[in-house]
């Protein structure tokens, strides 16, 4: 082992141990002691402490990327609650034969944006929906449980506690689970799902399997799998039109920018859907953020009187 | 201990002079500190006023400038942070392939979930100086890999 990889062990042996919620006092005096003895360690631990904080969560972005949703099981989740929907509107249908009039209100309603900064919508309970750009979202209140289906795009949501009748959030394969809260939901591409929680609680299931996100955590769903990430404070400032890429596929940014443009954007070429792209873009100026993918990333960007299309 | 929290603000990507006011308002405050009882180490307690700091900086709540406006006119990406920010990918990538999967489940839910050594020992069947090791070296794995892309974007201003 040569001295730099001494240090460097000895700089990560460190990091670990300083980066424990109790340490023995015995364990800070030998830090106090390694660190001062030479400034190669110092050094050392300033890189290793940099690596720890901000490259290991790197590391997690890019590990997540090769993921692609297995198809067949976002279908599979789609037809049980598209059964589950049926059933419950044929029953709604049978008792509005039976003669009651306040049963409408039980049907699903769809509530749905255009391209642009999206829309509030204030439901019957208090709570609210904040919808963002060309999403949509199906809403049924029943006595029993409130649900709402997130069809397309992004919304975020405040809800109003109500024990008795639950609140849940489908999108896509993943199911939000909500107690009184507020959080966030983004369809992105490859049938993927992001949620951010900033208060209260939600679980998140996706088959049989689940994760309960506390405020200030988020998840993304793929496939089967929940994945922990990182929340960053732009999670929380998602209406401002900003989107920070951090290591995402180019398909997951045009999912973004299709909540703003009037055209539709297709990007067929799939080595050019999987590029991973690293920027911080104002999504909701597309024509200004293609201009700069092509710049950027040397990306083909052709514009015609209906649709956008992007290639490598 | 100047040097210490220099070269950690350094690395953190700002400049030598954030550094030095870093530095010195972290130094004040460790003496405050100090002057109530001991800490179990300096250097530990120095680096994390020094992050604290930063945090500020970052914020933009401390003497060092003005709030930072929530919608400044910054027409990112900057093509030259673009290739920087591609080249540091493509070497993470690369560290992936050299640390084995297990470590970097370790590390990853040590880092990220912020999950204590006993249960990420407890869930994935390892003993706690295992979980330990396997931090140290994904450390280690993911440092060299960092380094290997040289000074030659090390951001510094």
């Amino acid at each position: 082992m040569t001295r730099e990889d001494k240090i460097r062990n000895e700089a990560a042996f460190w990091v670990d141990r300083m980066n424990r919620p109790v340490f023995d006092p015995a364990d800070g005096a030998a830090f106090d002691r390694w660190m001062s003895s030479d400034a190669d360690h110092r050094e050392a631990f300033a890189a290793m402490a940099v690596a720890w904080e901000d490259g290991v969560p790197q590391l997690a972005e890019v590990e997540a990327q090769p993921f692609v949703a297995p198809e067949t099981l976002r279908q599979q989740g789609l037809h049980g609650r598209d059964w589950v929907t049926a059933a419950l509107s044929m029953a709604a249908v049978v008792v509005v034969a039976v003669g009651l009039g306040v049963v409408p209100r039980f049907l699903p309603h769809r509530y749905e944006s255009g391209p642009g900064p999206g829309s509030a919508i204030a439901l019957v309970d208090g709570s609210r929906i904040q919808l963002g750009g060309n999403s949509a979202v199906q809403v049924q209140y029943l006595p029993w449980r409130r649900s709402v289906e997130l069809t397309r795009g992004e919304a975020a949501f405040d809800v109003t506690h109500d024990e008795s009748r639950p609140f849940s959030v489908d999108a896509g394969a993943a199911r939000v689970v909500v107690l009184g809260t507020a959080f966030h939901i983004d369809r992105l591409a490859g049938g993927a799902v992001g949620v951010q929680v900033s208060r209260g609680a939600v679980q998140v299931n996706v088959g049989a399997r689940g994760d309960r996100l506390a405020a200030g955590q988020a998840a993304r769903v793929s496939g089967n799998a929940i994945r922990r990430v990182a929340m960053q404070e732009e999670d929380r400032a998602w209406q401002s039109g900003w989107f920070v890429a951090r290591n995402v596929p180019l398909s997951d940014v045009v999912e973004k920018l299709r909540r703003y443009s009037n055209k539709a954007i297709r990007l067929d070429d799939q080595a050019a859907a999987d590029r991973l792209i690293i920027g911080r873009f104002k999504v909701s100026e597309p024509k200004t953020v293609l201009e700069a993918m092509k710049t950027s990333y040397g990306l083909h960007v052709v514009e015609t009187d209906d649709h956008i299309s992007i290639s490598q | 201990m100047r040097h210490a929290i220099v070269a950690y603000v350094v690395r953190k990507g700002h400049s030598r002079d954030a550094a030095e006011d870093v530095a010195q308002e972290s130094l004040t405050k460790l003496l405050r500190y100090a002057r109530q009882g001991r800490p179990a180490s300096l250097y530990g307690l120095a680096l994390k006023i020094a992050a604290n700091s930063l945090i500020d900086l970052i914020r933009g709540e401390t003497r060092f400038g003005a709030p930072v406006d929530d919608t400044f006119p910054c027409e990112a990406p900057l093509p030259d942070t673009v290739v920087a920010d591609r080249q540091q990918l493509r070497l993470l990538s690369v560290a992936l392939e050299h640390i084995p999967p297990l470590r970097r489940a370790v590390l990853v839910r040590r880092r990220v979930e912020n999950q204590s050594h006993a249960r990420i020992a407890a869930e994935m069947g390892l003993s706690v100086a295992a979980v330990e090791k396997h931090v140290v070296r994904g450390l280690c794995d993911l440092r060299k890999a960092m380094e290997d892309r040289g000074s030659r974007d090390r951001i510094t201003s």
